[in-house]
């Protein structure tokens, strides 16, 4: 279709009447902006329904004019006043206290996490020192029972001299008391016992010799200060300490005879 | 011309451009509601409403859709309509015997008017009954050419090159 055949169909006035449909309406209108021939033949159109139009209009009020532009300028008030209220300065304040009240909480539940954690830790240190204090104060005690026993009138002082080929120049200070059946050793100046060795305490009789294991001088027996209190002493005639595998032994072996002291 | 550079300045809420295209087309669109409504207080309300329209939704003109005038004339065609099919205009309503635009076009004698319409009259009055109804109904009262062809009583096909020589001839002669 040529541009003076399009002009001729008609298609221009229904165009700027506006009764085409949408499709028609924006094809129409792509068609003209590409060809200046179709918009001079589209304003010459218009121009004369403007004409025409206004012919129609029996006169306008001016007080129309003023309740419209009234109108209006109610609604862009409207609009500017909320564009104000959000971009005020006392909203960015708001925001910014908010922001700060935040930071504020965050770094309050942060410190007590940390309190928090620095009680849990300073608790158990505390429960550690209180079991400590319960093993000394056992400690005290057992050592305070053994020097009441020591200082009995009843309880005799023996010295078991160091054996010449194991432990010369010791002794074994020993505490007897016959009423009681009890005895206490000090073994502190015997040489330390080896790895997996052990201390044993024996009962002696003479002719014939008998001895009787009286008991295992295992560190975990003692009070303290290689201090060891024995019980249910059979009537002895002396007392030895040997050498012996851990867990002591029935019999002692001579050999390894570290003490012997008789009543 | 369009006023391209009033219609943007519109779009973005400018009240002097409002103002500005409000004198360029009220009494273009007073009439045409007025032919439709046929009753002044009546179109005086809806040219209210339809200028209202045009600040609110002045986005959604697009010059890819077609001429401001024609977005204008849908608005206001489409008001009045609306108003006409209410219920307060339909009690309002007096029998009229003002069935098209020309019984809107002030007679040349009356040269109070303040509107341009006196010199129309006789190029109108020349204009064939026929083509009378067919600029009334397609251009003041927005029928698609279907619905002009069904109540004219005329081809489908011929209602476009028609209305094109009924156009021509009062172009003609106002020109």
């Amino acid at each position: 279709m040529t541009t003076k055949e399009y002009i001729e169909s008609g298609l221009l006035e229904l165009y700027v009447y506006g009764v085409l449909s949408d499709k028609e309406q924006k094809q129409v209108a792509a068609d003209v902006a590409k060809d200046a021939e179709l918009q001079s033949e589209v304003e010459a159109i218009e121009t004369t329904l403007l004409e025409l139009s206004k012919a129609t209009s029996t006169g306008l009020d001016t007080s129309v004019k003023k309740n419209v532009l009234q109108r209006i300028n109610q609604r862009s008030t409207q609009v500017k006043q909320k564009v104000k209220i959000i971009t005020s300065n006392y909203s960015y304040f708001g925001w910014a206290a908010a922001i700060l009240l935040l930071g504020g909480i965050l770094w309050l539940l942060k410190l007590n996490q940390d309190l928090q954690q620095e009680i849990k830790v300073v608790s158990t240190e505390l429960e550690s020192k209180e079991t400590e204090v319960v093993n000394s104060n056992e400690k005290v005690q057992n050592l305070e029972e053994l020097l009441l026993k020591m200082a009995e009138p009843g309880a005799r002082k023996l010295t078991l001299p160091g054996n010449e080929l194991n432990a010369p120049n010791s002794a074994v200070a020993a505490f007897y008391d016959e009423e009681t059946n009890e005895l206490i050793l000090d073994i502190s100046r015997l040489p330390e016992a080896p790895e997996g060795m052990v201390y044993q305490a024996w009962s002696l009789t003479f002719e014939p010799l008998t001895p009787n294991s009286i008991g295992v001088l295992a560190e975990e027996n003692s009070p303290g200060n290689k201090l060891f209190k024995l019980q249910n002493i059979p009537t002895s005639e002396g007392f030895g300490i040997t050498l012996e595998p851990e867990g002591g032994s029935e019999s002692p072996n001579l050999d390894q005879l570290y003490a012997l002291g008789t009543i | 011309m369009q006023p391209d550079e009033l219609i943007l300045q519109l779009k973005q809420k400018n009240e002097v451009a409002f103002s500005q295209i409000y004198d360029m087309y009220s009494e273009n669109i007073f009439g045409i509601i007025n032919t439709i409504v046929n009753d002044v207080e009546i179109a005086e309300e809806v040219l209210q409403d339809v200028f209202i329209k045009v600040w609110d939704k002045s986005d959604s003109y697009s010059s890819e859709k077609g001429r401001f005038f024609t977005w204008l004339l849908n608005i206001s065609r489409n008001a009045a309509i609306d108003k006409v099919r209410s219920k307060a205009y339909k009690n309002k309503r007096k029998n009229s015997d003002f069935d098209n635009f020309s019984f809107f076009i002030k007679d040349d004698m009356d040269l109070d008017s303040i509107s341009d319409g006196y010199g129309i009259r006789k190029f109108v009055d020349k204009l064939k009954p026929m083509c009378v109804k067919l600029i009334d109904l397609l251009f003041f009262k927005g029928y698609t050419q279907k619905e002009a062809s069904e109540t004219l009583e005329i081809p489908l096909g011929t209602v476009k090159s028609r209305n094109r020589t009924c156009l021509n001839s009062l172009r003609e002669t106002l020109e």
